[in-house]
């Protein structure tokens, strides 16, 4: 599903992110990249995202080579990503109904569409009966629960989460685990950045450390080692 | 699909529009400042213009032949005068009409008109009021009735020499406030054009985050900029609209007072407005659009690269 083969990403000034990468993600695998602040984990998530380029190596996801992705081409990577922020990345001036009816939007999908989807997520994620709200109306926790159902609306191939339960308390944490781990169980391949230690050890799926930019661990059933 | 999505931004753009409504007012209002100064101006440029064309139209030159003058040999003088291209029209006064005249016009001087009862002849001689569209031509025609020796002869005298200096003031000061009038309005309207450009670019920067958002998501840039670019059109419109109705009240209202200073003229500024509809409201709404839509762009463009 997604294949890292030494990538490496130099920022100017010589500060190196990520140091000859390799990395195999199967369809349908849940696995946690994990490392602390500045060890590469943000970086990776952008290039998935094609926010950036890699300075060295390849990257393909679903057989798509995005290494030298062209520009116009992203929209199109990006609607088969679902993608999780610590910072929810709601759009302020629309409701949670039009916040994960614009995921679908974006991909052209019908109104008719959007209106069988869009509540079954919100369901899956329990706010139906929140979707008229706007995002300042509700709490931290069901923002980020918005945030998964927007990711799931479009039938990602891959689920991206960059630090989901990092403005999370532990109620909420559990819960957003928990859906992915749902989302997961669906098929959809998980890829969870984070730096939460209780996380990784109650999942028990595979664990990748980061250490400078470099991998140092690649468990099947791993835990938090640093 | 391409159809789904206009209607889409459409809805966007209206629906961004409402609900950040204070902003929407803010730069609605900016544009109707900057309309209505532009507007306003070219309004007082039109009442300038009519100022200095009323005044014009009161020069001429006044030819004063010798009493012995015939007036065959007068008309003869006014056929050549009329045939000249720049001439507007050449009036003749009979010497009786001269005299009529004066008594009117002293009607009040009881010792004007005792003095005129004592001559035994008329002292006035028959004159040619002279014309021309353009008030440079007046020492043209002056020209030719001083070169022409047949002329010259049957002429008493011309008072062209008092009119030139005004006609020459006039045509100084005409030029010199048209000039004025248009670079203040040039000028405004660059400031105008600035003050749009920048109340734009801090409402694009206000959803800067926003718009990493939705390309995040996976909106293209289109799909990004048209909601924003159709809210900008939105704003343009509606700005206009209201300028447009607020001239027209200022022109009412304005018209009584411009009667009372340029005095009986064919001239309203209603009258104006009508003329120039197209012209004055077209153009800034071209104007308006295309400055708002591009200021948009150009400030999208920087938070588009996510």
């Amino acid at each position: 599903m997604l294949h890292f083969k030494n990538v490496s990403k130099i920022y100017p000034g010589q500060s190196v992110a990520l140091k000859n990468v390799n990395l195999d993600i199967a369809p349908g695998e849940f696995i946690s990249i994990v490392g602390q602040s500045g060890t590469g984990k943000t970086t990776l998530v952008k290039l998935i995202l094609a926010e950036e380029r890699p300075s060295k190596g390849h990257i393909s996801i679903g057989g798509w080579d995005i290494t030298n992705i062209k520009y116009r081409e992203i929209p199109t990577l990006r609607k088969q990503i679902g993608v999780v922020f610590q910072d929810f990345k709601l759009l302020p001036r629309k409701t949670l109904f039009e916040n994960v009816a614009f995921a679908l939007q974006v991909a052209g999908e019908t109104k008719e569409k959007i209106l069988e989807i869009v509540p079954q997520v919100l369901k899956i994620v329990g706010l139906e009966q929140k979707m008229d709200r706007f995002p300042n109306q509700v709490s931290g926790g069901e923002q980020q629960r918005v945030v998964v159902a927007r990711s799931l609306a479009h039938r990602p191939k891959i689920l991206v989460a960059d630090e989901p339960t990092g403005n999370l308390d532990s109620i909420n944490s559990r819960d957003i685990i928990e859906l992915l781990k749902k989302i997961n169980d669906f098929g959809t391949t998980v890829l969870l950045v984070t730096h939460n230690r209780e996380v990784v050890n109650d999942l028990r799926k595979r664990v990748v450390t980061l250490e400078d930019g470099v991998i140092i661990s690649d468990r099947e059933r791993g835990k938090y080692l640093l | 699909m391409i159809f789904l999505s206009l209607v889409r931004i459409l809805k966007f753009s209206f629906q961004n529009f409402a609900r950040n409504i204070w902003l929407s007012i803010v730069t609605i209002t900016i544009i109707i400042l900057t309309l209505f100064s532009v507007t306003s101006l070219i309004f007082v440029n039109a009442v300038m213009d009519q100022a200095i064309k009323l005044v014009e139209s009161k020069v001429d030159v006044s030819v004063y032949f010798k009493t012995v003058t015939t007036p065959e040999q007068i008309f003869a003088v006014q056929t050549n005068i009329e045939a000249l291209s720049y001439v507007e029209d050449v009036k003749y006064v009979s010497k009786s009409d001269a005299l009529e005249k004066l008594r009117q016009q002293y009607d009040d001087s009881p010792l004007i008109l005792e003095s005129l009862k004592e001559l035994d002849n008329n002292p006035l001689g028959d004159t040619l009021v002279v014309s021309t569209y353009e008030t440079e031509d007046y020492q043209k025609v002056i020209d030719i009735l001083n070169a022409t020796p047949q002329y010259a002869v049957l002429i008493e005298d011309q008072n062209f020499d008092d009119n030139s200096y005004v006609i020459n003031k006039l045509q100084g000061i005409s030029a010199q406030i048209s000039m004025i009038g248009w670079g203040i309005t040039l000028f405004f309207a660059l400031i105008s054009i600035m003050v749009i450009v920048n109340t734009i670019r801090i409402a694009i920067y206000t959803h800067r985050d926003e718009i990493g958002i939705m390309k995040l998501v996976g909106a293209s840039n289109w799909f990004v900029r048209g909601p924003f670019i159709g809210e900008a059109i939105i704003y343009a419109f509606i700005g206009s609209a209201i300028t447009f109705v607020l001239s027209y009240t200022v022109a009412n209202f304005s018209d009584p007072y411009i009667v009372g200073l340029l005095g009986p003229v064919d001239f309203t500024v209603i009258d104006y407005l009508h003329s120039n509809i197209f012209l004055i409201f077209g153009l800034e709404l071209a104007g308006i659009v295309g400055i708002s839509v591009l200021s948009t762009w150009l400030a999208l463009s920087r938070y588009l690269r996510v």
